[in-house]
């Protein structure tokens, strides 16, 4: 297992400041907070794509903070990634070739092996497309950046369903507290710049959604 | 519904625009002759168009990607600029080159100026392509160590349909040239060079006949651009 850790890192952009003392992903660790917080900012940092005015990253032990992104051992997924219009077959083997990977390992998952044979994928099958693309790199540590938010809800349980069975440390943004309780082990909170936690996720969403009417009449009328 | 009455009156007068630019010099020349050599000339404008569209697009391509992001677009100003002068001036400013090739009045000349002048629209429409993507796309693929052709090469593969928008809007573009050409490609006779000697010779009965196949050219690809423009939403 990877880790991840953020020390005494400041980043600014356009005026508005993140400051974050100490972070530690080892596992399954959602970022909280409100739009505007500065959520995707730290998560662009860390990911290399922003430069810190001070501060150290370290992934499994190793500074990585004076490394381009490609060298930092993370995998990225920003909230908005535009759809590759090409078959996903044609995306996953693209991908397999580029990096001189057997294809056909790919298609051992049952999931993605429904994936792989179908014409168009819906939001939630595209993003656990990426997600599987990620983890063909085998990176130590992940950065998602609300992956669901655009999302309906059955294509929202598939992709936790999915991202259940990520070996891979993650560090998971949303502004969505049932959704970080679905899917973290630990929270922690942004609020305008600065974070507070590691907190323990004891509380499971799972029978406060399906014990609800609202949720018996959308399985029923729409599916899940 | 409210855009309906406003649709009908753009619809009419559209169609009365049309209607008096092919009907009125038709109807005002009394003998319309139609030479063998306009069909040449139309000719020769399309073949250099094609291969002045085949270049501008991946070179419109790879600089809409090379400024996408960054202090690199500030570079814009400097293609997009032949779309704002008259295109006499391109063809003056192109003449030392061309005269220090030797190229002048030759296909070369030809194939130069159209480059110049269509480069912009399809580097435009590619450009408007790759920005609505935006940059995600990019900070998916460079964590992974997806190099740098890679990804330009999946950006161009999701706008596709913008490139073919390019290629089409650069061919029209290059087809319907003439101020470069006045200045250094009076021949071989493309379209422009041709209906422009044509009415200083003979006048409008010389010159209609081209003029409306040349319409009808042109009324061809546009209509491709607007089905092309569609699909890709």
């Amino acid at each position: 297992m990877g880790s991840l850790e953020v020390s005494d890192l400041v980043v600014r952009l356009k005026g508005f400041e993140v400051h974050v003392d100490g972070v530690r992903v080892d596992g399954k660790v959602v970022l909280l907070g409100h739009n505007g917080s500065g959520k995707t900012t730290l998560l662009r940092c860390i990911a290399g794509l922003i430069k810190p005015l001070r501060g150290n990253i370290t992934v499994n032990g190793s500074d990585v903070t004076g490394l381009p992104p490609e060298r930092r051992s993370i995998a990225y997924m920003p909230q908005r990634v535009p759809l590759i219009r090409m078959r996903p077959r044609e995306i996953v083997k693209t991908f397999t070739r580029m990096w001189g990977l057997d294809w056909e390992r790919f298609r051992e998952s049952p999931v993605m092996s429904r994936l792989l044979n179908k014409d168009h994928l819906s939001g939630g099958e595209y993003k656990v497309l990426l997600l599987n693309v990620c983890l063909m790199r085998e990176p130590s540590v992940m950065l998602l950046d609300e992956p669901t938010s655009h999302l309906d809800w059955p294509n929202r349980k598939f992709f936790w369903a999915e991202l259940k069975r990520v070996r891979v440390p993650f560090l998971y943004v949303t502004h969505d507290p049932l959704e970080a309780a679905e899917i973290g082990d630990e929270v922690i909170f942004m609020r305008e710049g600065k974070i507070a936690g590691p907190f323990a996720i004891d509380d499971r969403p799972e029978s406060l959604y399906e014990g609800t009417n609202i949720y018996k009449l959308y399985a029923k009328y729409v599916g899940v | 519904m409210k855009l309906q009455p406003i649709l009908l009156a753009s619809l009419s007068l559209i169609s009365i625009y049309l209607a008096a630019l092919i009907v009125l010099p038709v109807i005002n020349t009394p003998l319309m002759i139609f030479q063998d050599d306009a069909i040449a000339a139309i000719v020769n404008s399309a073949l250099t168009s094609t291969v002045a569209a085949l270049i501008a697009t991946p070179v419109g391509s790879v600089l809409a990607y090379f400024t996408m992001n960054g202090s690199r677009r500030f570079l814009t100003p400097l293609i997009m600029f032949p779309i704002a002068i008259p295109h006499t001036a391109i063809g003056v400013l192109l003449l030392p080159l061309v005269r220090g090739l030797g190229a002048i009045d030759t296909w070369i000349a030809i194939v130069l100026a159209m480059l110049i002048v269509s480069t912009p629209l399809s580097f435009a429409t590619v450009r408007g392509a790759l920005k609505s993507m935006g940059p995600e796309l990019n900070e998916f693929l460079r964590p992974l160590g997806v190099k740098e052709y890679w990804v330009y090469w999946f950006y161009t593969r999701s706008s596709l349909q913008s490139h073919v928008l390019g290629l089409l809007l650069a061919w029209l573009r290059s087809f319907s040239e003439l101020g470069a050409f006045l200045i250094i490609a009076h021949r071989p006779v493309t379209a422009g060079i041709y209906i422009y000697e044509s009415f200083l010779m003979g006048g409008l009965a010389y010159t209609i006949g081209a003029s409306l196949l040349l319409v009808g050219i042109a009324v061809i690809f546009a209509t491709l651009l607007v089905l092309i423009g569609e699909r890709d939403g």
